[in-house]
């Protein structure tokens, strides 16, 4: 008996001498063949994704997300997990100096990030000002703040294009949509939400403005009770059967937007929902199906 | 036997005043014409049907199993039917397939909790079809443990945004939309409410311990599967419409079997109308205290339940 354990421990002592030894051999190359000066991101955000490519730094970027699903460049780049849950061996062996988060990712992975010497970005965006805000933080940190400039410009050139569209309603006859994130429970938009300054943007009146929060889970009562004239679904998979769906349940039969076939189950949630450079894309559709003809007469 | 009548006219009364209530107060002000017209007062209507079928339910099986088991412990979960039911629902969920028709999530829900239930049984069942109540407690709570380790593991791959999905359908969720799922629910907790109202001297001999009840003439083996199957079915209705509401099942019964004893002829149907009222109200909370945000009704529940429970059990020792 002691005879094997003392085998079992010469071959643990082995086994971790060679490991350290792999581990000492492997991290000291490393470090001369990249340039210390040379930008590698990291961007776990698919809107930010979307926006370096847009800034021209698409080569710069080493690792991306599984959500990065745009430009289709973006998904052949190494992924270094999902939204929230990102594998810190993947990460530190793309050699990163830089980490673009989103509100997702979990406090104690970022801070282990930083204090390897990587500069972290975080990425809390809840308006769209604080949409332009981040792009030209992105663009001064990498050194490209001309072409956030560009476009942070471009993009407000399509909101005021799109503003002109519905420019001549005035607020209170602009139409109350109810935007449902979520049917099960039921979850909207609150006024703290990117969505509900998105619906803004896009000339609607959030239903659930009154409710001061971001997605709230709210009483399927008080949509009856707020009538929304337009009904938008953000879960993509309901697609082609919204109408039915919303009609079907108990009480909202007798909601305006059903009584009157504005129920939109067909919208891109990435360009609507996202933070990113296609966001006025996204916004252009939304009002184009909230004001059918042209600037709401 | 008069003393019975008065009791079930008060519950009976108490159950309606919480209906009422429940009826009268929501995100939506509505005045009592409005209650039976379309739109929120139907809404309501079904709600608070759906929630007083719940906590009847939810009684009912917990008394049942109480009685099965011969174990204060157990409670409509506790062979497992929870996290059959969870893990199935949280698939469904996660795979975006509750999005296919209103039957989608209740149904995997329902048949998730049915498939455990079942394969407790099998485990459970000893040779010459005996149906030992130690080892359906063992594979219940084994089965259950293993199949809430799957649960956690799918909600640990999942998107972050539908794990909050799951979340609320493991706290419990009583929003309904769908008159023919409030229906399905309805008779089976009906049904199985009435069985064992009729079969509620078996109930008692059960308690007695195997012998006792085998001298009294009672078949003890065909009366376990009996009330297994009858106890596991109205878990999975309640479970299918309503998600995972704790404590229900555990403190009803318990607090009525405080107050009126231990006899099953009357435990049954007093504690269906208790759970009922309980629920009613402890949903009215939820609905109202954060208004039009609702909060999940198993933290309403066991906050609520807990606290009244301890205070019974301090006030009058039981046996």
């Amino acid at each position: 008996m002691k005879r094997i354990i003392t085998l079992i421990f010469l071959v643990a002592s082995v086994a971790m001498a060679v490991a350290v030894a792999v581990v000492l051999f492997h991290q000291t190359p490393a470090h001369p063949t990249t340039q210390p000066t040379a930008l590698r991101i990291i961007s776990l955000s698919p809107a930010m994704t979307e926006a370096l490519y847009e800034m021209g730094l698409g080569d710069r970027l080493v690792g991306v997300s599984q959500a990065c699903n745009y430009p289709p460049e973006a998904t052949k780049l190494p992924q270094v997990g999902s939204l929230g849950m990102t594998n810190m061996e993947t990460m530190l062996s793309l050699a990163p100096t830089m980490v673009v988060t989103t509100d997702f990712e979990r406090d104690d992975t970022m801070q282990a990030i930083r204090s390897s010497g990587v500069q972290v970005v975080e990425g809390h965006i809840a308006t769209i000002q604080q949409m332009f805000e981040s792009f030209e933080k992105i663009g001064k940190l990498t050194g490209h703040p001309q072409q956030a400039a560009t476009l942070v410009q471009k993009m407000k050139g399509d909101l005021a294009g799109i503003h002109a569209r519905f420019a001549a309603t005035p607020v209170e006859r602009r139409p109350r949509v109810y935007l449902e994130v979520w049917h099960d429970p039921i979850t909207t938009a609150g006024s703290q939400s990117f969505m509900d300054d998105v619906l803004a943007h896009a000339g609607g009146t959030n239903a659930a403005h009154e409710i001061s929060r971001d997605y709230p889970i709210i009483s399927p009562e008080k949509v009856i009770e707020w009538n929304p004239q337009v009904v938008v679904l953000c879960d993509e998979t309901t697609r082609g059967r919204g109408l039915e769906i919303v009609r079907g349940r108990i009480g909202w039969e007798r909601i305006d937007a059903v009584k009157n076939n504005r129920v939109i189950d067909d919208l891109s949630m990435d360009l609507l929902i996202r933070p990113g450079p296609r966001l006025t894309q996204g916004i252009r559709q939304l009002c184009e199906r909230l004001y059918p003809t042209e600037s709401g007469r | 036997m008069k003393r019975g009548w008065r009791l079930y006219l008060l519950l009976i009364a108490a159950l309606l005043v919480s209906c009422a209530i429940g009826l009268g107060i929501g995100a939506v002000h509505l005045s009592p014409g409005d209650l039976f017209a379309p739109g929120v007062g139907q809404l309501r209507l079904a709600r608070v049907l759906l929630t007083v079928v719940v906590g009847a339910g939810l009684s009912v099986a917990g008394v049942i199993f109480q009685a099965l088991l011969r174990n204060p412990l157990a409670e409509p979960y506790v062979l497992g039917a929870s996290s059959g039911a969870g893990l199935a629902a949280a698939m469904v969920i996660l795979m975006g397939w509750s999005v296919a028709g209103a039957w989608v999530l209740p149904g995997g829900a329902f048949v998730g909790s049915i498939l455990t239930v079942a394969l407790v049984y099998a485990l459970a069942r000893g040779s010459g079809g005996a149906l030992p109540i130690h080892s359906l407690l063992l594979a219940g709570v084994v089965v259950g443990a293993v199949l809430s380790s799957l649960l956690m593991f799918v909600v640990s791959i999942a998107p972050p945004e539908r794990v909050h999905n799951v979340m609320w359908w493991l706290l419990g969720n009583l929003q309904i939309f769908d008159w023919g799922l409030l229906r399905a629910a309805t008779v089976l907790v009906v049904c199985g409410l009435g069985i064992t109202i009729l079969l509620a001297r078996d109930l008692n001999l059960m308690t007695l311990g195997e012998e006792s009840a085998a001298h009294l003439g009672l078949n003890v083996n065909q009366s376990r599967v009996l009330f297994f199957i009858l106890a596991s079915l109205i878990t999975g209705a309640v479970v299918a419409a309503a998600g995972l509401i704790g404590f229900v099942g555990l403190i009803v019964p318990h607090s009525v079997r405080l107050a009126i004893g231990p006899d099953h002829r009357r435990l049954a149907p007093a504690s269906a109308l208790v759970g009922a009222t309980f629920l009613v109200l402890a949903d009215a909370f939820a609905r109202t205290i954060m208004a039009p945000t609702e909060i999940p009704i198993g933290v309403v529940t066991a906050c609520l339940g807990g606290p009244f429970f301890l205070f019974l059990l301090k006030r009058k020792r039981p046996v």
